[in-house]
């Protein structure tokens, strides 16, 4: 990575993480059923809370710390096992600054990069149908948990279509039919339309969760790759409204070089 | 003006059609309710209500001179994929969720992809909020009814297609119930002084549409509609 690009990727993410402190400053709803020590204060390392069916509750403000997933989702990795045109098109994007990133036009950010974003999301948990709300956007997806199979030949979009189930205490979401135009991170991993997605969400205890995601996408990778995140419990928060085409001032000012 | 609450139109029906179609939306269909009562309370599922360009129509709506003056001049030149505000959501032809929780009710948009998160918790959440395009929503269960009061709106918005205008006063009041195994009525009233002589209300059913699921939408992707309405090049 060279220096002006870094500071682009950089610059961007701290562009998302500003509205971030707002809520942190002036939102603070005490949440209900939330463990507490003596102070007071949430006791992030309770056990994790159970539904009365006896599956684990995800439910709650979540928030992966820090930039670095953002910026760069195989961070952690020696390698990514790029096939050649993907290595020379994560290049291009590298070299250019990013100035083509979806997100710089306030076009939707796809999955997995949502859920490194800077802003928090929300898990709301049902029987038959998990809701991640994400402040970045104001946009929402759907897992479905009802048993029902990915479909055979989805409508291709930016979130694609997600279904769940339990693997133990840990939600396996599968996601396919990317429209292939989002990108991983903002240094900009390519996906195509065969992307398909497996988040492992594992809440360790009442504040801090394993996630766990695989990329596998052969028109892109010659073999699927995982990393894990560690998004954790931001209690006592709600999420705000967040409208990215209001008075946006940036298209036009992303040129690359 | 016509032509361009026409086009609105159509594009609005239009992509409340592309739900309808889906092949994906055909996967799984909700079970089917028996009429043994236990839908009562239950708003969870996927509605359709009747588009409603005009709010006012059948009631009486009586604006101030402030809100005569501002209706006066509204000309339709709105920002295609900035946020509608809570009622002309609700005015939509696109179909909408219900995601119901013991503490929060979910509402999730087809139209602009959009939520509204409402707690029901009884905890007062409507402190120290700035005001947003979808304000400030907190709900409460009267019986089988669920009651949101919506405050804090900013007055960017208008509360239908038509133009019907509200100010920062807005304060509305939804009421939503399921009335059958595939009906919920929706009540809105409108109350804002600084608009409207005095508070009034619109009300419209909604029908559950099983076997469908909500599709993506994304307003801004080839987006070359606001060049047109806003005249900017």
């Amino acid at each position: 990575m060279n220096n002006s690009s870094r500071w682009s990727a950089i610059a961007f993410a701290c562009l998302l993480w500003m509205s971030t402190p707002a809520s942190a400053q002036w939102l603070n709803v005490p949440s209900k059923g939330v463990p507490r020590t003596k102070d007071g204060k949430a006791d992030l390392s309770a056990p994790a809370p159970r539904l009365p069916d006896g599956k684990p509750d995800l439910g709650g403000v979540w928030l992966v710390p820090g930039l670095k997933y953002l910026i760069n989702i195989a961070a952690d990795l020696k390698e990514v096992p790029f096939q050649p045109w993907a290595a020379a098109e994560y290049k291009k994007r590298m070299d250019t600054a990013g100035k083509d990133d979806p997100n710089n036009f306030c076009l939707p950010s796809g999955i997995p990069e949502k859920d490194a974003v800077t802003s928090p999301w929300k898990i709301v948990q049902t029987p038959g149908l998990i809701i991640i709300l994400y402040e970045s956007r104001t946009i929402f997806r759907q897992i479905f948990m009802d048993g029902r199979p990915l479909p055979k030949d989805p409508n291709p979009n930016w979130q694609g279509y997600s279904v769940g189930h339990w693997d133990g205490d840990t939600l396996v979401v599968e996601t396919a039919g990317s429209n292939g135009k989002a990108w991983l991170d903002t240094n900009g991993h390519p996906v195509t339309d065969a992307l398909k997605v497996t988040e492992r969400f594992t809440r360790k205890d009442f504040g801090h969760m394993d996630l766990q995601i695989t990329i596998d996408d052969p028109k892109a990778y010659t073999k699927p790759w995982t990393v894990t995140e560690n998004p954790t419990l931001q209690p006592d928060d709600e999420l705000i409204e967040y409208i990215c085409e209001e008075n946006n001032r940036d298209v036009g000012h992303f040129v690359g070089k | 003006m016509k032509s361009f609450w026409i086009t609105a139109t159509v594009l609005l029906v239009t992509s409340g059609f592309a739900a309808a179609q889906s092949p994906a939306a055909k996967v799984a269909a909700p079970e089917t309710r028996t009429d043994s009562g236990d839908w009562k309370g239950d708003l969870t599922g996927v509605w359709q209500g009747p588009y409603t360009p005009d709010l006012t129509r059948g009631t009486v709506a009586v604006l101030t001179p402030w809100g005569q003056e501002k209706f006066s001049h509204f000309d339709g030149k709105m920002d295609p994929c900035l946020p509608v505000g809570v009622t002309r959501q609700a005015n939509a032809p696109d179909p909408i969720e219900i995601v119901q929780t013991p503490r929060r009710v979910v509402i999730l948009y087809e139209s602009w992809h959009i939520f509204r998160s409402i707690p029901t918790d009884g905890i007062d959440h409507s402190i120290s909020r700035d005001p947003t395009w979808f304000g400030t929503s907190v709900g409460h269960w009267d019986g089988d009814t669920l009651v949101i009061d919506v405050t804090k709106m900013n007055d960017k918005t208008a509360l239908d297609t038509n133009g019907h205008p509200h100010s920062d006063q807005l304060h509305l009041t939804e009421r939503l119930r399921r009335t059958g195994p595939a009906t919920m009525s929706y009540e809105v009233t409108v109350d804002d002084p600084k608009a409207y002589t005095q508070p009034w209300k619109q009300s419209r059913v909604f029908r559950l549409q099983p076997g469908i699921e909500l599709m993506e939408y994304v307003c801004l992707e080839n987006e070359r509609d606001r060049s047109h309405l806003l005249g900017i090049k």
